[in-house]
């Protein structure tokens, strides 16, 4: 397979995903479940470009031990943040928290 | 040390009193009189004290040991300019100190009754508690500048007690004009020691008589002449004369004490610390000064019917005299008729209050508010009722018109001496001075006992008034006792010849005033001792004239008052003396109206036309613009630019604040439609 296509749309098609999910999505866990897909989606273009791009180390690979690292804190972090905002207003719909109106 | 305090304690003493009862006065109301009394007693007590002190000249022996005590202290210095303080005491200040003490005293003893149930009971003693300070004030200084601060002071509590009753119409304007009156006189002598100070280089009396002789003569007579208007002012001399009869306004004590024996006497006092240095035209000014006073205020007296009047044109005319006897080089003649004058017109002037207090008793209990207590013609006969007042006035007429026996007689024939001796020396023009001298002690014999008649003797002229006329009390009668009898001339020399006028008195005085910078005193003494007898058999001769003549009408009314009144008005004498010399109305038209008319036209310059047309004018063009700017400012500035730039702002605002809707998943959805925007945008260029 040595074209670079296909992984591309992959990415792209995970990320327009993960957009959707964030955007339409009304529970926080799903959101947080769409951010993921974000990330992942980046992770194959990082891996993507390494492997077709002129580069003679695996910056590429590196980034993405970084980002799936970043992502297991962002999960543990979004998920507190996701509990207290249950035990302040009793859910996690996101509409419901809405106190920023203006 | 000791002598400072004990001097100190003449200026300690009165200032006490005067500090205490005007703070305190009001909490010590009744007992505020026995707090000056007290001390005043104190004071003069330190007087005898300090009397002993003085060194008499032995006239036997002749030997004589000047006594003084002074001492002096920086008051302040600039540059090179320096101002000290001090006292000079000597035999003639410890004399006038207990002449200030004890008719203070006696003054003092006389108001606890005559002021009795005034409101403003204790603000009267403080008063007399500030004279008697500055009075001493005078008389202890040893500087001229210093004697100016009391000189001034004294004005001030002159002031304060003339216009006492201020509730009343006349006292506050008759206190304005002794005070206005004194002020002029007291220019003059302001800048006459000025002049002094710059060309002899201090203050000091005993060094500017030291000083004075590399002077320019022309320029000493100047300010000599300056310096003796203060006491033209002071001592009530013509021109300046005006303010003393209406001074009369004030409580009778105040008269007594202020305007007959100590106050008006420091103007002669002065003059005969400054005597030394007066130069011979100075001394004649003075001497004529002296004379015209005398003789106007005794012919003056003659018509006035005021028992107060009377007596306060007859002070001016006795202060005359000594201002002349200083003018004509008899310094310890003018001081000796000083003491014995503040004697027996203290003694007067308290007797005519203790006739006034009983008129005014006997018209307040007819309830009668309009009869004048003070006019002679509502009295007479009241020698039967008031025994004491009578003998008491009665023998003070007798001491100020001349009468040998009484001290009167000692002073004025030695004035009269000095007059007549210089009349023999100069010639010519001077015989105005004796004529002045003899014709004034003539007319004082006549108008004092004028008085006397009219008051003590003939059929009263009230009937209703003299029913309740009764003699004043005690501590009223104490001091016209005690005064009438330092009115005998016996008080004097200790002696009964009464043609001899050595004694304690004399021997005390004999060696001051014998010096001068121009004038030989030898010689002088000399040409005074010789018209010794001259003078008084002239003077015994004019002064039973004059008390004949007023037993002739007012006694025993052999002649018409009248027809004397016609026969003097043909040459305007009559009028003249009921018109005061017309000095008042003169004064009047030249000062009084142009200087009127003056500050009227001046207010209406600044009134009426600066005020009013000018200022008010600028405040109406301000107005004007200032509504103009208010209207620019308010309606178009503040209400359409600044308020419509914040409408604008709440407007768009409420417009905005729907795009807060809170929910976070809207602010994403925009973000991503600007990025696939700006991804498009980007990819066009």
């Amino acid at each position: 397979m040595d074209y670079i296509q296909p992984y591309l749309m992959l990415s792209s098609i995970l990320f327009s995903m993960g957009i959707y999910a964030v955007i339409t999505r009304k529970n926080a866990v799903a959101i947080l479940m769409g951010i993921e897909l974000i990330l992942n989606a980046c992770n194959i273009n990082f891996v993507t470009f390494n492997r077709f791009g002129n580069f003679a180390t695996l910056d590429g690979h590196v980034f993405t031990m970084f980002v799936i690292v970043l992502a297991a804190a962002e999960a543990a972090v979004a998920l507190a943040i996701i509990i207290n905002l249950f035990k302040n207003i009793g859910t996690v719909d996101v509409d419901q928290a809405k106190e920023m109106k203006g | 040390m000791n002598e400072t305090l004990q001097i100190a304690a003449f200026l300690l003493l009165p200032i006490l009193s005067f500090i205490v009862l005007i703070f305190f006065g009001k909490k010590l109301n009744g007992h505020s009189s026995t707090l000056g009394l007290s001390l005043m007693g104190l004071m003069l007590l330190n007087a005898l004290i300090l009397i002993v002190n003085a060194e008499p000249y032995n006239l036997t022996a002749k030997t004589y040991e000047k006594w003084s005590i002074y001492n002096s202290f920086e008051w302040f210095s600039t540059g090179n300019l320096s101002v000290y303080l001090g006292y000079y005491v000597d035999n003639i200040t410890a004399i006038m100190l207990l002449v200030v003490a004890l008719i203070g005293f006696l003054v003092h003893l006389y108001s606890t009754e005559y002021m009795k149930g005034d409101p403003r009971y204790s603000r009267y003693f403080a008063f007399l508690g500030i004279f008697i300070f500055s009075m001493n004030g005078i008389v202890l200084a040893d500087s001229l500048i210093m004697m100016y601060i009391f000189w001034e002071l004294v004005g001030l509590s002159s002031f304060l007690l003339i216009g006492f009753w201020f509730e009343k119409d006349r006292p506050p304007m008759a206190a304005n004009k002794a005070f206005l009156t004194n002020r002029v006189g007291d220019i003059g002598m302001f800048i006459g020691i000025m002049i002094l100070y710059f060309h002899v280089g201090s203050f000091n009396i005993k060094e500017i008589v030291g000083g004075v002789s590399e002077m320019d003569p022309g320029l000493l007579t100047l300010a000599g002449l300056l310096v003796f208007m203060g006491a033209i002012g002071k001592s009530a001399q013509f021109p300046l004369h005006i303010w003393l009869p209406d001074a009369m306004e004030g409580p009778t004590p105040v008269s007594a004490l202020i305007h007959a024996a100590t106050m008006v006497a420091a103007g002669v006092y002065m003059t005969f610390r400054i005597f030394p240095f007066l130069t011979p035209d100075a001394l004649a000014v003075v001497a004529v000064i002296g004379a015209i006073t005398a003789l106007m205020a005794a012919i003056t007296a003659i018509t006035r019917n005021d028992i107060k009047a009377v007596l306060a044109y007859s002070t001016i005319s006795q202060l005359g005299y000594m201002i002349m006897a200083l003018g004509v080089g008899a310094p310890v003649y003018a001081f000796f008729h000083l003491v014995t004058h503040a004697m027996f017109k203290a003694c007067l002037f308290l007797c005519s209050g203790s006739v006034i207090h009983a008129m005014h008793h006997s018209l307040h209990h007819l309830d009668d508010h309009h009869t004048d207590p003070q006019d002679m013609s509502n009295m007479g006969g009241l020698k039967d009722k008031m025994p004491i007042t009578h003998a008491a006035m009665l023998i003070s007429t007798l001491a100020i018109a001349g009468v040998p026996f009484f001290s009167g007689f000692l002073s004025k024939d030695g004035i009269l001496a000095a007059v007549l001796s210089y009349y023999y020396k100069y010639d010519g023009w001077t015989i105005i001075l004796p004529i002045a001298g003899f014709g004034a002690a003539m007319i004082t014999a006549f108008y004092m006992f004028r008085l006397i008649f009219k008051t003590f003797y003939g059929i009263p002229k009230k009937k209703d008034i003299y029913k309740h006329i009764h003699e004043s009390p005690l501590a009223m009668t104490i001091p016209l006792m005690l005064l009438s009898v330092l009115s005998f001339a016996f008080a004097f020399t200790a002696n009964l010849n009464p043609l001899k006028s050595w004694g304690w008195f004399k021997a005390l005085i004999y060696k001051y005033g014998k010096n001068h910078n121009f004038l030989n005193m030898k010689y002088v003494n000399s040409g005074i001792e010789s018209a010794h007898y001259d003078a008084m058999y002239l003077s015994l001769f004019v002064a039973s004239i004059g008390i004949a003549l007023s037993v002739l009408i007012y006694y025993l009314k052999k002649v018409d008052v009248d027809k004397i009144a016609n026969l003097f008005n043909l040459v305007g004498l009559y009028s003249l003396s009921k018109n005061k010399f017309y000095i008042d109305k003169i004064y009047n038209m030249i000062f009084y109206k142009p200087f009127l008319f003056q500050t009227r036209t001046a207010s209406f310059i600044d009134w009426d036309i600066y005020d009013q047309k000018i200022v008010d004018a600028w405040g109406w063009i301000t107005l004007k613009i200032s509504k103009y700017t208010g209207i620019s400012d308010y309606s178009i500035l503040d209400q359409k630019i600044i308020d419509g730039t914040s409408h604008l702002t709440q407007y768009v605002s409420t417009k905005l604040r729907k795009t807060q809707s809170g929910v976070i998943q809207n602010y994403l959805l925009g973000v991503l439609a600007i990025l696939v925007v700006f991804i498009i945008v980007i990819n066009q260029i």
